[in-house]
């Protein structure tokens, strides 16, 4: 296969991601649903996605609308040159650094501790290709991380356009091993999960959390990870 | 010398130094490139007499690492902030440091190496020490040249051999305590966790303005691990150890960040030098990582070399570069790590080197200065705060930026262009590089041997994904001003 091949196939393998599913439209509805989730539906006419859209940082935003469409979601075709666990994660806590001046500390340290729960189950195998291939006990202590630091996101408010594209890329990197159950098999099955997934944390976040201060779900999901990279380990 | 808008001097010319080593890392590829290029390797001087080894020794890997401290010694110049006083004095240490590098980089006798080295501290001294009244502590001679005296003894007595390989094959392993004693070095040099006090300290002191040349001095340190590969491996015990040392350091510098009051420079010099030492700690059982520690201590000159000096709005994309530019070089350790089953060290690379970068960022760095201020003297500028008025204009050497983006969205020349003969230098203590394969249209993938693909970066494809959705939001953007101005209505009289 020449060089010129490769991309072409790439490229056109890329294109119903990026701008149908998982990124363009069905982006748009997660990412509404997420909005609406964490903020109420009254703070979330079209006239401020419009706003938000005008201020938003475009190359995080890009960045994070990148990720989400390679993410191997259920329903999507096998990309012709695949992307490991590693580089998606880092796509993500780049879109998350090219945010700057506008990230708060918090938010970074949250954002390391969901990079650390979405690489910890990987130290157990071999390969970066293969981690997330079978769910396994690190894996699960993996997706609880990911969801504490995910609802230390979104517990002082709704993110931003490209804090909220991060977040559903971060979930669907987390939910990996889920999206390898048999049951889950198409989008729809994939659109249902991440319903639920937000409307869960959106509760955890405004009840359980709503007083107390995001340190506590980033502690968590400190801890969390750390415990997931020691099971991992342990398991090997 | 002419105020500028926002009364601070204007720069002295320091261009005779960056022209200087433009030269030199000119002269380096005229002269050495279409040796190394043909996969060939040179021991200068040639000696009449057999009774003599040659001290010199030019390969991919003193090529490499001359060219690019070289380049980042003339950006590192461009870059010297407020460098009103003996400007001249000033250009002729900059090369000193250069002069010293470049016979680190090419030594094949240990005590060459160990002179270049001790030439560059000096150089590094005397350069602070014009750059601003009291911006070199008294201690630091002490500390340049002291982790120097233990690299001088063991080349005394006879624990340091030549940095070549052995002829007809695999020559005898890096005894444990010299291995431990080269790691100690590196940590001291490169002033990283826990021996970060000192670079930290000189920076403050400095004000800021010896920021470059003091990243360079820091990020040169590990390459002495890489000299040693080039001769002989290290034995499982050294691999254990000397990752078990990066992984702490990575973890202790990045952690000193978060809970501590620190610099920027301290973060990324402890970070890189972390990240290498793990690289070149499993480098003899996977020349994956040697390859990935390469590709890390080079970036880390460049970013350095780009962002040292830079206080102003352009300081916002250092956080970014610093994580972009390390990626590929992370990705390539993480896969070497675990196919040794260092399950741990392949974990938190990343997560650390996005702390780093978090830290690195000119928020994290404004909040941790601000603490300190009463601790700087009066006439210090804010040299690395991100103030909005203050926003002057200082861009950062774009050849710099230009490489770091390169290696990010282009990975596979700097892989089959520099890091597989540097890798191919280190003939006595690292293998082939054999796994990777890239594809020069989408990425580059690592290869089990019996075919399986076991990781893969797709770092072009992902770039033109990046780059489409960049366009489609720009569009977006300005439909979506339209439309609200349109729901505004027409602006009142």
């Amino acid at each position: 296969m020449t060089p010129l091949v490769g991309f072409s196939d790439w490229t056109l393998a890329l294109l119903p991601r990026l701008f149908l599913y998982p990124g363009g439209l069905w982006m748009l509805a997660a990412l509404i649903a997420l909005l609406v989730a964490m903020s109420g539906r009254e703070s979330r006419r079209y006239r401020s996605l419009l706003h938000d859209l005008t201020q938003a940082n475009l190359l995080a935003l890009a960045t994070a609308w990148a990720a989400l469409s390679l993410l191997p979601l259920p329903g999507t075709q096998p990309l012709p040159f695949p992307a490991d666990r590693l580089s998606l994660a880092a796509l993500l806590a780049l879109s998350m650094l090219f945010d700057g001046p506008s990230l708060k500390r918090e938010h970074g340290i949250a954002g390391t501790a969901i990079t650390l729960a979405i690489i910890a189950p990987m130290s157990g195998g071999q390969a970066l290709l293969h981690a997330g291939a079978t769910f396994a006990l690190a894996d699960g202590l993996s997706l609880l991380a990911v969801a504490a630091g995910l609802a230390a996101l979104v517990t002082e408010g709704a993110p931003s356009l490209s804090g909220g594209v991060r977040w559903l890329g971060w979930l669907g990197l987390g939910a990996a091993p889920i999206w390898h159950h048999a049951l889950i098999s198409n989008a729809l099955w994939a659109s249902l999960v991440y319903a639920f997934a937000i409307g869960a944390i959106a509760w955890v976040s405004s009840v359980v959390w709503r007083r107390t201060k995001s340190i506590i779900p980033i502690g968590a999901a400190l801890g969390l990870s750390a415990v997931s990279l020691l099971t991992a380990l342990l398991a090997r | 010398m002419k105020p500028t808008d926002n009364g601070t001097l204007a720069a002295p010319p320091m261009w005779i130094a960056a022209l200087a080593n433009l030269a030199l890392a000119l002269l380096q590829l005229l002269l050495f490139f279409p040796i190394v290029s043909e996969g060939r390797s040179l021991d200068l001087p040639i000696w009449p007499s057999a009774y003599f080894e040659p001290l010199f020794r030019v390969d991919g890997l003193s090529l490499t690492f001359g060219v690019a401290w070289a380049l980042a010694a003339a950006l590192a110049a461009t870059s010297l902030r407020h460098a009103e006083r003996a400007w001249p004095l000033l250009n002729v240490l900059a090369c000193l440091i250069s002069v010293g590098l470049l016979l680190v980089a090419y030594a094949r006798h240990p005590l060459v190496l160990y002179l270049g080295w001790e030439t560059a501290g000096l150089g590094l001294w005397l350069s602070l020490r014009s750059l601003r009244e009291g911006g070199a502590p008294r201690w630091l001679p002490l500390v340049l040249h002291l982790p120097g005296v233990s690299l001088l003894l063991l080349i005394l007595i006879g624990a340091v051999y030549p940095f070549a390989p052995p002829f007809g094959g695999a020559g005898q392993q890096w005894a444990l305590p010299v291995v431990m004693a080269f790691a100690l070095v590196v940590l001291l040099r490169s002033g990283c966790w826990p021996f970060g006090g000192w670079l930290r300290e000189v920076e403050r002191a400095s004000g800021g303005k010896g920021t470059p040349l003091l990243g360079l001095y820091a990020m040169a340190a590990p390459y002495l691990l890489a000299k040693a590969l080039v001769a002989a491996p290290w034995d499982a015990l050294g691999i254990w150890v000397l990752t078990l040392s990066g992984t702490v350091v990575l973890a202790g510098s990045v952690a000193t960040a978060v809970l501590t009051r620190t610099t920027y420079i301290s973060v990324a010099a402890g970070a890189y030098t972390g990240a290498a030492l793990i690289g070149f700690a499993l480098a003899p059982g996977a020349p994956l990582a040697a390859a990935g520690a390469v590709a890390i201590l080079l970036s880390g000159v460049l970013w350095l070399a780009a962002w040292a000096g830079v206080s102003d709005i352009s300081a916002t994309y250092r956080a970014p570069m610093l994580l972009m530019g390390a990626v590929p070089g992370v990705w390539l350790i993480a896969q070497g790590a675990l196919s040794l089953r260092y399950g741990l060290a392949a974990a938190i690379l990343l997560p650390a080197m996005l702390l780093a970068a978090l830290a690195a960022g000119p928020t994290w760095v404004s909040l941790k200065l601000r603490h300190t201020k009463a601790k700087l003297p009066d006439t210090t500028p804010p040299p690395l705060t991100h103030h909005a008025s203050r926003i002057t204009y200082h861009p950062p050497p774009i050849i710099a930026i230009i490489l770091l983006l390169l290696s990010a969205l282009y990975p596979q020349v700097a892989v089959e262009g520099v890091l597989r003969p540097v890798v191919q230098a280190m003939a006595g203590g690292v293998s082939a590089l054999a796994g990777v394969s890239s594809d020069w249209g989408v990425g580059m993938s690592v290869m089990s041997p019996d075919g399986v693909a076991l990781a893969a970066l797709p770092a072009t494809g992902i770039g033109l994904a990046v780059f489409l959705a960049m366009v489609s939001l720009y569009w977006l953007k300005r439909l979506a001003a339209r439309l609200l101005r349109r729901h505004a209505g027409p602006a009142p009289e």
